[in-house]
């Protein structure tokens, strides 16, 4: 993956003395997700012709651009040591007010995208600063405001419906050599996030601030501003993810967000984020949220209850997270 | 340059509820000095620090920084003025590189908020090469040792330019291989013109590296001079209070029958082969400067902690404790410095508190029996004097004295032989500490054995009856409490005084000599 390159760039060996540096691939924090991932993708593939077909990989690729975003904006919040539980609500409203205002003309769409973006960027503010300067739980902050976005989609749609214009439906299916769109754009936004993360003075305080708040203080570091910002790429990610939504659905829905608040939070820990520690990168969340969507398509093709993918999505997060935490004991005494 | 000292402190006041912590302090510090600190516990000595790194704000007077008048509203006020603090608990992120670590906050930039890695490598190697460290800058701080950790914040001090650094017991966690590195790094950043404000329990470090040396006692500079003009000895008695020790707390004498004894005790990295005995209705006091092992003695034998040698014997018959509830079992009790973290349960109710400890004697198939409850702790509220408007009072809500003694009662009903406290008047107002003093010593005079270790010399000098002085891990002198020579405390505290098992008694030199 592209986005890999990046950071063992970035963490090149340089003199001597570096125990750390060598062998980094192995201390990669997502290594349980690509070894999952790789795992479920094979055995699927031989258990279902149906699941390997060229047509049904572009589709998982497609299926998986919503959470992709959803939880690349997580990624940010979680590692600035918070939690966005709002990115559901966001996305939501998000395609409610797409199929409610958006036009056939070019115009007006890209009004209502501004429109959303700007709503979502609104959203995180507000999140981070209720956050930071209330010195409350982003946890329960974000509840808050989730339920509150909710509310308000559900007032104006309270039933799935509305309309959004054929063009802009259109623009899903556009391929660029032979992939489809919303696949490169997600790929693109995730190298994006990946240099902003690790090479940009953003990156480094949101990572300062999420390992220890107090020491990023102390070095001078304004850990409200650093909150904020992380919130609004949170919430920005949220709204392309319900744009995304709403073109795929050609609908809104004032219920389509409700599943990603949780699944990004998982896609975010099973890929090798940790809470609290500024630790992880975006490259181990898209794999995990590429497996999340393989797991639900793979149920449909094998005739599985569907119900079974939450089953799974909770021992997939245990699988992961307790394979994070075994080698880091491993890693402990072996320093020792 | 010459008259106006790099930085002049003037006049500095700074009141507590209840305590001067420092008066009228004047403190110069040139660029190319080293300067010692030094001072007993509660002198002032961390109060003046956090004024200088600009956590605390004075009172009254000023800091002038090249005869320039300064506010230092914050820390980061205090690094752009070019005064760098480093603490005792490290300011460092441990999942972020050593570079990213040393230049938090102030980053290289190439435009539009993209670091400059490049540079970011390049001068973390300059300022680790400067304090001798070779590490990788790329290598994350948690795989660091403690050492290592040290010198990076002092490099990340330099990355700030700093012009004063000031260091609080830097030496503290470690041994005498990385002091010895340490001290003459800190001799060698004077030498490139900065100058190092130097804390240090370690007298000998203090003697070592510094060129002047400040006493201060009680928030007053006893004296500022010359390292070549004062003694070790001469400091110790400049540092020694000479207020009046107040009346014994005295009852009956101790029987001389041993309770408790202690041989041999390790736990290391904390205290060494710690060996004593306190007996029947006797108040063993143990003292020692910060940081010397003190406070994990009495958590060891309360079974918090985990020694890795020694034994417990009560009454003559060994104790296994590997948890707190084998020693309550065992009726040790234990009353930490903490007792709000540790000793209570703010929210619930003083009734509940007090019957935490005992729930086993009260109880019927799970079930408390809450008449009997309510009998006992309406005796000890009596007892002890706690002044409340109902057992079902928020413990939260009470004075600090009265928390006290719930946390006192809270163990009183379970009958203890041996009761072990840490600081147990810390924070509590005058009138309120005569009370806890009577108390404990009706519970000796009811035949309990107690240990106090307390940082407040006084209060260890009125109300036990015998007095051990810790240094590094180890006790290393023990008197009777009555007529207690203080200065011969002070110099044991300062490991002046060669231990027994050690022959010599050189002065000063007890790590093996740093120069």
């Amino acid at each position: 993956m592209t986005t890999r390159g990046l950071t063992t760039s970035a963490g090149r060996t340089e003199g001597r003395a570096a125990p750390v540096a060598r062998f980094r691939w192995r201390r990669d924090p997502s290594l349980p997700i690509y070894i999952m991932t790789l795992v479920v993708v094979v055995v699927a593939s031989a258990c279902s012709p149906t699941f390997r077909r060229p047509y049904n990989l572009s589709n998982v690729a497609v299926q998986t651009v919503a959470l992709g975003l959803a939880s690349l904006g997580q990624t940010f919040a979680i590692l600035a040591g918070d939690v966005d539980l709002c990115v559901g609500g966001v996305i939501s409203l998000t395609t409610v007010i797409s199929a409610t205002l958006m036009g056939d003309d070019v115009l007006t769409i890209l009004c209502v995208v501004a429109l959303c973006l700007v709503l979502g960027a609104a959203m995180g503010a507000i999140n981070g600063l209720l956050a930071s300067r209330l010195r409350m739980d982003a946890m329960v902050i974000t509840f808050a405001t989730n339920s509150v976005l909710m509310g308000v989609a559900l007032h104006l749609m309270p039933a799935p419906g509305g309309m959004v214009p054929y063009s802009y439906m259109r623009l899903v299916d556009v391929t660029v050599l032979q992939i489809p769109t919303p696949v490169v754009l997600l790929v693109a936004f995730t190298v994006l996030s990946n240099y902003v993360l690790n090479r940009t003075v953003l990156g480094l305080h949101i990572r300062a601030v999420g390992g220890d708040r107090a020491a990023a203080f102390r070095s001078g570091i304004n850990v409200t501003t650093t909150k904020i910002w992380a919130h609004i790429v949170a919430c920005m990610f949220g709204a392309m993810a319900g744009l995304f939504l709403a073109a795929r659905m050609g609908s809104g829905d004032a219920l389509a967000g409700t599943p990603f608040s949780l699944d990004s939070m998982t896609a975010v820990i099973a890929g090798g984020t940790n809470f609290a520690s500024g630790t992880g990168d975006v490259a181990g969340t898209l794999t995990a949220a590429f497996l999340i969507t393989v797991l639900g398509n793979i149920f449909n093709h094998l005739g599985v209850s569907t119900y079974f993918q939450y089953v799974f999505k909770g021992v997939l997060l245990v699988i992961a997270v307790a394979g994070g935490a075994m080698r880091r004991k491993m890693q402990v005494r072996a320093r020792r | 340059m010459a008259d106006v000292p790099f930085l002049l402190m003037k006049g500095i006041q700074k009141r507590f509820p209840g305590v001067l912590a420092l008066d009228s302090v004047d403190f110069v510090c040139e660029q190319g000095e080293v300067h010692g600190l030094i001072g007993e516990n509660g002198a002032g000595k961390s109060t003046l620090i956090k004024v200088l790194g600009g956590v605390l704000q004075p009172d009254a007077g000023e800091i002038l920084v090249q005869g320039a008048p300064v506010k230092v509203t914050s820390p980061s006020r205090a690094a752009s003025l070019g005064i760098s603090v480093i603490h005792q608990e490290l300011n460092l992120i441990e999942d972020l590189t050593v570079a990213q670590n040393i230049f938090l906050g102030h980053e290289p930039r190439r435009g539009m908020g993209v670091l400059d890695l490049q540079a970011m490598g390049a001068s973390a190697r300059d300022y680790l090469r400067v304090v001798g460290l070779d590490v990788d800058p790329q290598a994350k701080v948690r795989a660091l040792s403690l050492e290592q950790k040290q010198l990076v914040e002092i490099a990340k001090a330099l990355s700030f330019d700093a012009r004063i650094l000031v260091m609080d017991e830097p030496t503290a966690a470690l041994n005498a291989e990385e002091v010895k590195h340490l001290l003459k790094l800190i001799r060698d950043l004077a030498d490139r013109g900065c100058g190092v404000v130097f804390i240090s329990h370690r007298l000998e470090e203090v003697f070592a590296v510094s060129h002047r040396i400040t006493v201060l006692r009680d928030g007053k500079v006893v004296a500022t001079r010359a390292r070549d003009a004062i003694d070790p000895e001469t400091a110790v008695r400049m540092m020694t209070g000479k207020g009046q020790v107040g009346a014994r707390v005295t009852g009956i004498a101790p029987s001389g029958r041993p309770l408790l004894e202690v041989r041999g005790l390790t736990l290391p990295g904390a205290f060494y082969d710690v060996s004593f005995t306190i007996n029947e209705g006797e108040i063993v006091g143990m003292v020692g400067l910060e940081g010397q092992g003190q406070r994990e003695i009495p958590r060891a034998v309360f079974g918090d902690l985990r020694p890795t040698h020694g034994e417990v014997y009560l009454r003559g018959t060994r104790l296994h404790l590997t948890s707190p509830r084998d020693a309550i079992r065992a009726g040790i009790a234990f009353v930490p410095e903490e007792r709000k973290a540790e000793g209570l349960c703010l929210s619930l109710d003083v009734r509940q508190n007090i019957a935490l400890a005992t729930l086993d004697s009260r109880q019927m198939a799970g079930f408390v029996r809450l008449s009997r409850e309510a009998s006992l702790i309406r005796s000890l509220v009596e007892r002890l004097r706690i002044q409340l408007a109902s057992p079902f009072q928020e413990v939260r809500n009470l004075s600090g004295g009265n928390q006290q003694k719930v946390v006192m009662a809270k163990w009183l009903c379970s009958r203890p032989a041996v009761l072990l406290f840490s600081e147990p008047t810390r924070g509590i107002d005058v009138g309120a500490k005569e009370e806890i003093y009577r108390l404990i010593r009706r519970q000796a005079d009811e035949g309990s054995g107690v240990l106090i270790v307390s940082s407040d010399l006084m209060e260890v000098l009125r109300l036990c009856d015998r007095i051990l002085v810790v240094h590094d891990g180890r006790i290393v002198k023990e008197m009777p409490a009555e007529g207690a020579d203080r200065e011969a405390i002070m110099t044991a505290q300062w490991g002046l005084e060669a231990a027994p098992t050690q022959g010599s008694s050189t002065p000063g030199l007890c790590h093996g000599g740093i120069t």
